[in-house]
């Protein structure tokens, strides 16, 4: 693969890679950072990807090592599960945005991917590293607390 | 509300500006040939003093300048603004840490401007190498060198095509390439000992109530010596340097404290075990 290919596959999954971000990392200057490290990583590392139709979910599961490293350096791992407060950004829907962000990352992490990110259970069990099963309850309860907190069909 | 209805955006908003805008500038600037590269601030604002400037200046080996010089490609072409504001002789005092010998080799407040999310904060850069006391034992990395790309630390594992190798296997990316740590150690006789300077060790002991948010961080080898070095870019608000100044001494110097962590490398374990060193150094401020 080259350059341009790299380099347009990577810009068209740009929503993907804030969303994903968003879903660890509270502020867009962190996310700004964790998706500029995530491609040169996987930039560098292009040699090791197997197989090139993966790249994407490749990319993603870098990208979600690189936002447990940076909460891992800035030692917000506590504050960030307790993040209910953390203010929506502009454009989103708050009570939306305060319901996902009360969920454990356990869960918000799988209810991103699956539901607006629309990658496939055994995808993002590949990208999380969990048994499909263990991806298929974590969305069940998501979506079990998003319902109970925001009412309405989850299912 | 109906799950259909949620999106992306509803959920976390439109894509900020500043992801889009750093996102575009990585991949316009990647090279032809992948290779592992560091990114980083300090990148986007010497190259601008570099057209600013334009001077040659020699570089100094070891120190901030042959950082410059080396981790950015200006092949002894560091911009004489840049270089003129290194301090390379940095006063300091260590608390030994038992595995690793640990110094200061370089400062520099580069200025303001070099923070997108916060234009008016002045940027100090500094430079630490690590050495091991007993090399003959142990071959050094950063701690971030193992598992780049997630395969440590999971409690639940999985057997997935997407990936080369077991779940619960760290790989070491170093020396130029990845994989199981003892296939890429250069010599798997050796025990592998991690570093690290923690950014929040590195000013928790620091009592001038400053803030000191982190622009960048860098941790990589110096592939000529085996030695470990890690660079932070530190950007103070305004507030932050008037207090650092009100804390100067008679000669303009701020103390700064650092805590180093190094401990040989346990795969998976997760209270990993190794041995703190504390060093205090003076700081000139701009």
């Amino acid at each position: 693969m080259n350059k341009e290919e790299f380099s347009t596959r990577i810009q068209a999954m740009e929503g993907t890679l804030y969303g994903v971000a968003r879903t660890y990392l509270p502020g867009p200057a962190d996310c700004a950072d964790a998706v500029q490290e995530a491609v040169l990583r996987a930039y560098g590392s292009l040699g090791s990807l197997r197989r090139e139709e993966c790249l994407e979910t490749w990319v993603v599961r870098i990208l979600i090592n690189q936002c447990k490293s940076l909460l891992r350096k800035q030692k917000r791992t506590v504050l960030l599960a307790q993040v209910p407060d953390c203010a929506a950004p502009s454009g989103a829907d708050p009570a939306l945005h305060e319901a996902v962000y009360s969920l454990d990352l356990r869960y918000r992490a799988p209810f991103t991917l699956y539901h607006l990110e629309g990658y496939s259970v055994a995808e993002i069990a590949g990208m999380l590293r969990l048994p499909q099963g263990t991806v298929t309850s974590r969305l069940q309860r998501a979506r079990l607390a998003l319902r109970h907190m925001l009412g309405g069909d989850w299912e | 509300m109906k799950r259909q209805q949620i999106s992306r955006e509803r959920v976390y908003g439109p894509i900020p500006e500043a992801v889009s805008r750093r996102l575009a500038y990585t991949l316009e600037h990647l090279e032809e040939e992948p290779q592992m590269k560091k990114r980083s601030i300090p990148v986007l604002v010497a190259v601008a003093l570099l057209v600013l400037a334009g001077l040659a200046y020699a570089a100094v080996t070891g120190g901030l300048q042959w950082y410059y010089e080396t981790r950015f490609d200006y092949g002894g072409n560091l911009p004489r603004d840049v270089a003129q504001r290194i301090q390379s002789d940095i006063p300091q005092q260590t608390r030994e840490n038992p595995l690793v010998n640990v110094a200061v080799v370089g400062a520099a407040w580069l200025g303001q401007g070099l923070d997108a999310n916060s234009p008016d904060s002045e940027v100090l850069d500094i430079l630490i190498r690590a050495w091991m006391k007993d090399p003959d034992r142990y071959e050094m990395v950063p701690d971030g060198a193992i598992d780049t790309d997630g395969a440590r630390g999971e409690e639940e594992r999985l057997e997935h095509p997407l990936y080369a190798h077991r779940a619960d296997e760290a790989w070491l990316w170093a020396n130029g390439t990845h994989g199981p740590v003892d296939q890429v150690m250069k010599d798997s006789a050796k025990e592998l000992l991690l570093f690290r300077v923690n950014i929040d060790d590195l000013w928790a002991e620091w009592a001038y109530g400053v803030p000191l948010p982190m622009s960048s961080y860098d941790a990589f080898i110096d592939e000529e010596t085996g030695e470990v070095m890690v660079n932070f870019s530190l950007g103070f608000s305004q507030e932050a340097m008037t207090a650092l100044r009100e804390h100067a001494d008679s000669e303009g110097y701020v103390t700064l404290v650092y805590r180093s962590w190094a401990g040989p490398f346990v795969d998976l374990d997760p209270n990993p075990r190794g041995e703190t060193g504390l060093t205090t150094f003076r700081v000139k401020l701009p």
